[in-house]
């Protein structure tokens, strides 16, 4: 072949066809980057993960991982034919727990956020769901606001608020007593629980026989027991934070106070409770789920079952949270078909979980999970490290007192707003 | 009211006095060896989970050991890092003691687990005895002994033992010590793996008292920082006179504003401060000066 025979004709068109090609290879790299690439079918899932790895939270936060993960193993570790990934970042504060959840939005392409590990955080990690408009679940913070005042399309929260809580354990303390002695942190949950007990003793024509707020991370309670001594109430209610539970507890143990009053916490985990060890352990607890309730439906039995396998431990309400909500979540994505936020979202409204016999479900005006409370008291003889509770009583008696129990629209005060 | 005045003061005491085997070891360090231990707290809470592991493992016996095994974690970590900061700005000495006690939280965190441990006082300690209108429990009297045993013993050490005249004069003029052919590194090892041995005891000592989890560390910082200052870096008798100071004023604060008792002991060091910058029996050490 002669490569030299070009007319003027070909040598133009040769060059024409060049630059043709280029430009269609040129706009078809821009295209390409410019269109989202359509999801191949290994493509994983990933949801954000954000909750605490150090701090008094820590251990919450690995007994919900634990939870969550195992809820993936059950589908075999996909949803909508796709593998899911769990990225778990920390939240060491409020603003680094949002910079860490839009690092998850940006570079890791998350289809949802669990986190939240203290109310603090989970309310700056809620607003920032709105603003980027990614679905948010909450499933450890108790205060009421996330899903009352500061509510949002986009947030959803599976833990029991302060209000149903004090609600349910009222009912149980008024037939102790009516003069109530109130130690409590020196915080916002802890003015919380002061304030909604107080009402509802008050309501009932009792009287407050003390009040002391307590700062967080008190070491030594010996002084505010002194005083409570003194006073000599019907009832101690507690809302003390975390491991000064255990401290408290056992202090009050240690003057010889165990059994002579009791006390009720509200909010206290399963880890904060073993922690204060079976010598110390006493009072009423209010819980959503506890391993060894006789009244467990089957899928709880078998996952409390699974867990103490694979761990080596009774499953404690925390893990049992992770992995519920997870279930929740995994289960609203392949309902949905799709991993838009909006789909996700109108998902996880309409989902429920039938399987029991009050229904759990995100309830539509404030996405608050709706599950019955149980009041818990720590057993007369203690078997072993974990098991200290026997539930006393389930609020409410029917699902058509649910609603009721987590207070209505005008008690809640959550307006929220479009997608 | 006055009986729980009274009730209150003594509790105060005695609380005091945990507080000060707290913060004798952090004086004893920063006398001797003019570092500022910020971790401290973390040999404390050494002292604590060798302890609860000691009396799972072997029973309540064992547990004297744990403060020997937080000593000897000093003694390794005063080898490989301490050993590089005498002499420098003692702002060198806190950030890097400030990365010991977050690594040391991190490392009992990894091992321990996060969550609390639960351990109560053993059975012979347990009740409480009323004297009046005061209450105190048994196991805090028997707190308060060994107090004030230890304190004896190491004054008396420091005083009258060859080993404490050395250090003593180590600190004052570590140059001429040496040119007596006294092999003082050895002797300042010594030094910090006891003050965190008696963190270690203390540490011990509270377990039971307070919750033992990887945060305690920082529970126990502050208020050694706190009494180590009112009474004066490097006085011995200064931590003792601030501990009892500062357990007394929370004690009482909580009586009559209990939110405010957390921020007490911050409010008396100012104060004292303020009237006496060195604190209540501060020496001016002519190296710092």
């Amino acid at each position: 072949m002669r490569h030299s025979k070009g007319t003027a004709a070909s040598v133009a068109a040769s060059h024409w066809i060049e630059k043709t090609a280029s430009l269609a290879a040129l706009a078809c790299l821009l295209a390409g980057a410019a269109m989202p690439a359509p999801a191949r079918a290994d493509e994983p899932i990933r949801i954000g993960m954000v909750l605490a790895k150090q701090g008094a939270v820590a251990i919450h936060s690995e007994y919900l991982m634990q939870g969550a993960n195992m809820a993936l193993e059950e589908d075999g570790g996909k949803v909508l034919g796709r593998p899911v990934q769990l990225i778990w970042l920390d939240e060491p504060s409020p603003q680094a727990a949002q910079q860490n959840m839009q690092k998850l939005i940006d570079e890791d392409k998350v289809v949802a956020i669990v986190g939240g590990g203290t109310s603090a955080n989970a309310l700056a990690l809620s607003a920032l769901a709105n603003r980027a408009k990614i679905p948010f679940i909450a499933p450890n913070a108790a205060a009421d606001e996330l899903t009352g005042k500061a509510c949002n399309r986009y947030t959803f929260r599976a833990h029991l608020p302060v209000k149903p809580q004090v609600r349910a354990m009222s009912q149980q303390l008024l037939t102790l007593g009516k003069r109530w002695y109130f130690l409590t942190a020196s915080y916002a949950f802890g003015q919380g629980v002061s304030e909604q007990f107080q009402k509802q003793l008050l309501a009932s024509g009792g009287t407050v026989a003390g009040a002391d707020a307590a700062p967080l991370n008190t070491p030594d309670y010996t002084s505010y027991i002194l005083k409570i001594r003194q006073a000599k109430p019907d009832v101690v209610v507690s809302g003390l934070a975390g491991s000064d539970v255990s401290t408290f507890l056992k202090q009050w143990n240690e003057m010889g106070m165990k059994g002579q009053i009791p006390i009720a916490q509200i909010g206290s985990a399963d880890s904060d409770i073993w922690g204060v060890g079976p010598n110390a352990v006493a009072g009423y607890y209010s819980k959503d789920w506890y391993f060894n309730n006789p009244a467990n439906v089957a899928e709880d039995k078998t996952f409390a079952a699974a867990y103490q396998k694979k761990y080596k431990h009774p499953a404690p309400d925390r893990a049992w949270t992770g992995w519920f909500v997870m279930r929740s979540l995994l289960q609203s994505i392949d309902q949905a078909k799709s991993v838009e936020p909006a789909a996700i979202v109108k998902a996880l409204e309409s989902w429920r979980d039938a399987n029991r016999p009050m229904p759990a479900y995100y309830r539509a005006w404030d996405h608050q999970m709706l599950v019955p409370i149980l009041v818990a008291k720590v057993k007369s003889k203690i078997p072993d490290n974990y098991d200290f509770l026997d539930v006393v009583k389930t609020l409410p008696d029917n699902a058509a007192g649910l609603d009721a129990l987590y207070g209505d629209k005008a008690d809640v005060g959550c307006q929220m707003g479009a997608l | 009211m006055l009986e729980l005045l009274l009730s209150q003061v003594a509790n105060g005491l005695v609380l005091g006095f945990l507080y000060v085997l707290i913060a004798i070891g952090l004086s004893v360090i920063f006398g001797m060896l003019g570092i500022v231990n910020f971790a401290h707290g973390a040999f404390f809470a050494l002292g604590a989970y060798f302890a609860v592991t000691l009396q799972q493992q072997f029973g309540w016996p064992a547990v004297v050991f744990a403060p020997l095994l937080a000593g000897l974690v000093g003694v390794v970590v005063e080898f490989t890092l301490i050993r590089r900061l005498y002499g420098k700005e003692p702002l060198i000495g806190l950030i890097v003691t400030f990365g010991l006690a977050l690594f040391v939280e991190a490392v009992i965190r990894q091992f321990w687990g996060a969550g609390g441990q639960p351990f109560s006082a053993p059975p012979l300690l347990s009740g409480f005895v009323v004297l009046g209108p005061v209450l105190l429990t048994t196991y805090r009297l028997a707190v308060l002994a060994a107090t004030l045993v230890l304190l004896v013993l190491l004054w008396a050490g420091l005083v009258y033992t060859p080993f404490g005249r050395i250090l003593r004069a180590g600190s004052r003029d570590p140059e001429m010590v040496g040119m007596l052919g006294i092999n003082l590194p050895r002797v300042l090892t010594g030094v910090f793996g006891l003050g965190c041995c008696i963190a270690g005891i203390a540490g011990l000592l509270a377990a039971p008292l307070w919750t033992v989890t990887p945060s305690m560390a920082s529970d126990a910082i502050m208020p050694a920082f706190v009494i180590v200052t009112i009474g004066g870096l490097g006085s011995y008798a200064g931590a003792i006179v601030a501990g009892l100071l500062v357990g007394i004023v929370t004690s009482l604060t909580v009586q009559f504003k209990p939110e405010a008792s957390g921020a007490a002991m911050y409010v008396l060091m100012a104060l004292i401060l303020l009237v006496r910058p060195r604190g209540l029996f501060g020496e001016r050490w002519e190296r710092f000066e």
